[in-house]
């Protein structure tokens, strides 16, 4: 209990802080710009506050240094001095954190091979801005930025004297470079992101435009307002630069077709656009890309397939930050990955203490507990923003292919009727061994939109009221026992699952609660792939435990899996593709669905952070009138397996892809100590 | 008994045709392709596709196409210039993918069957020789018990109890300094540990078969006529046992020798994968998994392969060794 008591004040704490950072942008006021402002203003100066440090103890300078290792490629003549390799004194970026750390040592983690490139590519990633945990954004790569008036015209810094990892410089030219030859261009196999979309005054979608001014400066134009762009690049775009020098000798733009295929079929690629693609979006695998994050992938060094039995990313020589004391981050010397195949053998790992930080299960808890003195590791819970718990959470179809069932799919009291049909209580208790509490599915504690109504809505477990609803909806009790529709024929609620997603006591128990109150219920878990082609082709039902969950950080900023924007999240089915589409496919919702829509419609369209929060807590208001997504246990914390010694590890943050799951712990930044 | 070899090999050429069209439909039966299982694997990390995203990757990939298409590509490739076609999810050569493990493969797969026939030929012997003794009745029940254990569960079993008693779980087949540093010999003692846990667990799963016919086998030829006949002339018991009722008792066990060429490539799968040994086995299963149809096409072709040519071979040598067989030819 003592645990659930520190998580919740942890959630608290925290999601307090999202909200302090969503609202905090309006109360400044209602400019589109100064929406941005906290950023502007303050962070940059701040975040590269220029070094050398005075040292504390002499008053004179302090010099740059370096890991031994890079000290002696330099002594050796095989490297640049560290201060020839760091940007400009006054714009190296300076990481401030809570113990300034020594350098050595190395993190072990077990990964599944290019399936996981997203683990190390997040825990990796250097952005032009970056998410901080109370949900603003700070410069990263860029130095700071100027927006003017209407927030059309972004113009953004980067830093002097910054070099990719191979030792050539990083300029605005990379930017641009990226943008035009590689986004636009599609060179990587993804097609343009939103955040570099805006609609025109006459509603038609227009691209941004970016312009280099100097070396240092390039500018992003928009035809319209585009109050959140930093942000949406932060989730969209993240890196948005691209080593022009390098791609200048490979891609067919530049060298020819015939030439470039040639060229992937050296590096191991079948054609010009697998190369394009694995070289330009999952780079960060690809062995000589020079990159700007704190480790890389060298050609030469003899671990460097991210598909082989054992992985090394090495420390970035031209790496452009610092400590407070002039220290050349990162510290820690390599990321060491191991091969497994099996999720089990992380767990083994873990006891024995190789493996240095991981995200564990609950259901490992024990097993965990029993052994931290032989693994030499500790506990940290970081919260989680799922809307419900992953396996507790019930999405209905809405447009569900079958007629009958989608009338009844779309009465909120069916809805209700199921809701209510089943015993929280016992139903945690059950699933999560006592360590989470029964709840509606809804934004967590602290974040926008929450409110404890919402959490608390038709959980009152009530299988005779449920049984009223039922009759309301037109279902009439049949001879076996169970609800038929009101024509005869049998009612039966088919609930889907994929393979992975350990759902088969949820299942069974919620089998039984609506077997109670006289619904019959399947259950058929199928493989993740299959189950996502059902949800495309809007060939799926009642999906517990979605693959893509209704989970969110802000409704402003990433709306996906509760807005009906595109086909993914299953509770919308097929209105996602009548979105996308403008009407063309898919199917067109009605009442506080199509309100949703047109909702944000106008949120996409509104330039003022006010309104847009203002008509983001409607959005959620609807949801909270309708309850699309039935949850039925809260989002435990994330938990965090982290080797004791570990220092400047976030005792408490959000796990969530917008602050890209571990990276908001900066590994640069993390080093070991007794 | 040219003809027989002649008329075999030409059987040959139509059976492995086939056998690449029967792999190549299944690969293609489950709902999805590639694609799918990428995108829904990716979207799980956060990755957002269009559905302009998701239609170029099946253009790249080829996958827009039906498969009788894609499969004549294939083979036609194949064929030409000796290219089994790119692995989706490696983004490189296939062969070059299968080329990585096959060694290791074909190493730890014969050091588990030298143990597994070394440990259950003697043992088979043993037994027949001494039915119904104690020592046949422990023997029977070991081997049984091997045999009827999964294999996974054994390794899952016996690696949990190297933790707790060594506090090494000898996970996959080489510790993480072998990784860092490779094979040398100075480590070599640490490979050879790790090696008990994979040995003990899938030899033991086929001794069980081996014990059973050899002392079947066995069982049979010493109540034959000609063992009477040498034992009433005088002929030691030595020389009857080994020279004789040996002989002809391993017969089935030398022709199974040619089955295993495919198990050679790929076999024990699931204790592969729970062991985290670096051999085929876990490539097949994550390529089938994700259909990576290529990979998997080439692993089951070349398994399939693998096993056509074995009959072919145990065919020849049954033939050369049984003159029935030579007799029953020439007489069609």
């Amino acid at each position: 209990m003592k645990r659930r008591v520190i998580a919740l004040l942890m959630v608290l704490a925290v999601m307090v802080g999202v909200l302090a950072g969503c609202t905090g942008t309006t109360e400044t006021g209602s400019q589109p710009t100064k929406a941005a402002e906290p950023t502007k203003a303050s962070a940059p100066t701040e975040a590269s506050k220029p070094t050398p440090v005075p040292d504390s103890q002499t008053g004179s300078t302090a010099k740059f240094t370096e890991a031994s290792e890079l000290k002696a490629l330099v002594e050796a003549g095989k490297l640049p001095s560290v201060e020839k390799r760091l940007p400009d004194a006054e714009d190296i970026m300076v990481e401030y954190m809570d113990s300034v750390g020594t350098y050595g040592e190395a993190f072990t983690f077990t990964y599944s091979g290019k399936n996981a490139q997203w683990f190390y590519g997040k825990i990796t990633e250097e952005p032009l801005f970056r998410f901080k945990s109370d949900g603003t954004i700070e410069p990263n790569v860029a130095k700071g930025y100027d927006v003017n008036e209407d927030a059309t015209v972004y113009t953004i810094y980067l830093r002097k004297g910054m070099k990719w990892s191979d030792g050539e410089p990083f300029t605005a030219d990379d930017v641009v470079f990226f943008y035009n030859e590689m986004c636009v261009k599609e060179t990587f196999g993804k097609s343009l992101w939103d955040c570099f979309k805006v609609k025109d005054a006459e509603g038609n979608n227009t691209i941004a435009e970016f312009k280099k001014v100097d070396d240092y400066t390039f500018t992003v134009t928009f035809q319209n307002s585009k109050p959140t762009f930093l942000e949406e690049l932060a989730i969209n775009g993240k890196w948005c630069f691209a080593p022009e020098h390098w791609y200048k000798e490979i891609l067919p733009q530049f060298i020819g077709e015939e030439e470039a295929n040639k060229k992937a079929k050296e590096m191991g690629y079948s054609d010009a656009a697998a190369m394009g693609k694995e070289t330009g979006y999952y780079y960060w695998n690809v062995p000589g890309r020079p990159t700007l994050r704190p480790w890389v992938v060298f050609e030469n060094s003899a671990h460097n397939d991210c598909d082989g039995d054992y992985f090394v990313m090495e420390r970035n020589p031209y790496y452009w930050k610092v400590d407070e004391k002039g220290q050349q981050l990162p510290y820690i010397d390599e990321l060491r990955f191991i091969k497994i195949s099996d999720p089990q053998q992380t767990l083994l790992k873990i006891l024995d203490g190789t493996v240095d930080v991981a995200a564990v299960s609950y259901t490992d808890y024990d097993v965990l507990v029993e052994n931290m003195e032989r693994g030499g590791y500790e506990f940290v819970e970081w919260s989680s923003v799922s809307w419900a718990d992953l396996i507790s959470q019930l999405h209905l179809n809405q447009t569900v292919k079958d007629e009958k069932k989608r009338a009844l799919f779309q009465n909120p009291d069916f809805r209700q009727a199921l809701s209510i049909a089943v015993d929280r209580e016992e139903y945690a208790a059950i699933i999560s061994d006592g360590f989470a509490e029964g709840r509606q599915a809804s934004p967590a504690k602290g974040a926008m939109g929450y409110s404890e109504e919402w959490a608390n809505k038709w959980t009152e477990y009530n299988p005779e009221k449920a049984r009223q609803l039922l009759e309301s909806c037109g279902l009439v009790m049949g001879a076996d026992g169970y609800y038929d529709f009101a024509d005869g024929t049998d009612f039966v609620l088919n609930l889907q699952t994929f393979t992975d997603a350990n759902a088969d006591e949820s299942a069974e128990l919620l089998m039984k609660y609506f077997g109670e109150v006289g619904i019959k219920t399947t259950y058929k878990p199928v493989d993740r792939s299959v189950l996502d082609n059902m949800t495309t082709s809007n060939d799926h039902e009642a999906i517990l435990a979605p693959v893509t969950p209704a989970t969110t950080v802000s409704i402003i900023l990433r709306p996906d899996t509760i807005v009906p924007v595109r086909n993914y999240a299953p509770w919308y089915g097929a209105v996602g593709n009548w979105y996308a589409s403008g009407g063309k496919e898919g199917v067109e919702p009605t009442g506080d669905l199509k309100k949703l829509c047109e909702l944000y419609d106008e949120l996409r369209a509104a330039v003022n952070a006010k309104d847009k929060e203002r008509i983001a807590l409607e959005m959620l208001k609807l949801h909270e009138k309708n309850i699309w997504v039935i949850g039925y246990m809260e989002s435990l914390p994330v938990l965090i397996v982290k080797d004791k010694k570990i220092k400047n590890f976030p005792e408490s943050s959000i796990f969530c892809d917008e602050f890209r799951d571990f990276g908001i712990a900066h590994f640069q930044c993390l080093y070991f100590a007794e | 008994m040219r003809n027989y070899i002649l008329k075999r090999v030409l059987m040959f050429i139509p059976t492995v045709f086939l056998l690449s069209i029967v792999v190549f439909f299944i690969i293609q039966l489950p709902p999805g392709d590639y694609v799918t299982s990428y995108v829904s694997r990716m979207s799980a990390e956060g990755e957002v596709f269009t559905s302009q995203d998701i239609a170029n990757l099946r253009e790249q990939y080829g996958l827009d196409k039906p498969w009788y298409i894609q499969y004549f590509k294939w083979m036609k490739n194949i064929i030409t210039k000796g290219d089994f076609g790119y692995s989706f999810s490696y983004s490189r050569p296939v062969w070059s993918v299968i080329m990585d493990r096959l060694p290791l493969t074909v190493v730890i797969t014969l050091i588990i069957m030298i143990f597994t026939y070394l440990v259950s030929v003697p043992i088979g012997l043993y037994s027949a020789l001494h039915q119904y003794s104690v020592g046949d009745f422990i023997f029977t029940s070991i081997g049984f018990l091997g045999l009827a254990t999964p294999n996974f569960l054994l390794a899952i079993i016996l690696m949990f109890a190297s933790f707790k008693l060594t506090g090494d779980p000898l996970i996959g087949l080489f510790s993480e300094e072998i990784l860092r540093e490779g094979l040398k010999l100075s480590n070599f003692g640490i490979f050879l540990k790790h090696l008990i846990i994979p040995v003990i667990v899938i030899g033991t799963g086929n001794t069980c078969g081996v014990i059973r016919t050899v002392r079947a086998q066995m069982l049979d030829e010493v109540t034959k006529q000609y063992v009477l006949t040498a034992r009433a002339k005088g002929v030691s018991e030595k020389t009857i046992v080994y020279k004789y009722c040996l002989r002809a008792a391993l017969n089935p066990v030398v022709s199974g020798l040619a089955g295993s060429l495919s198990s050679l490539f790929s076999g024990s799968t699931i204790s592969a994968i729970v062991m985290n040994m670096a051999i085929l086995g876990p490539v097949l299963y994550e390529a089938l998994k994700s259909q990576d149809m290529y990979l998997a096409g080439t692993i089951l072709l070349t398994k399939g392969f693998l096993v056509v040519v074995g009959t072919l071979l145990s065919d020849i040598i049954l033939a050369w060794l049984d003159p029935r067989i030579r007799y029953a030819e020439r007489s069609n």
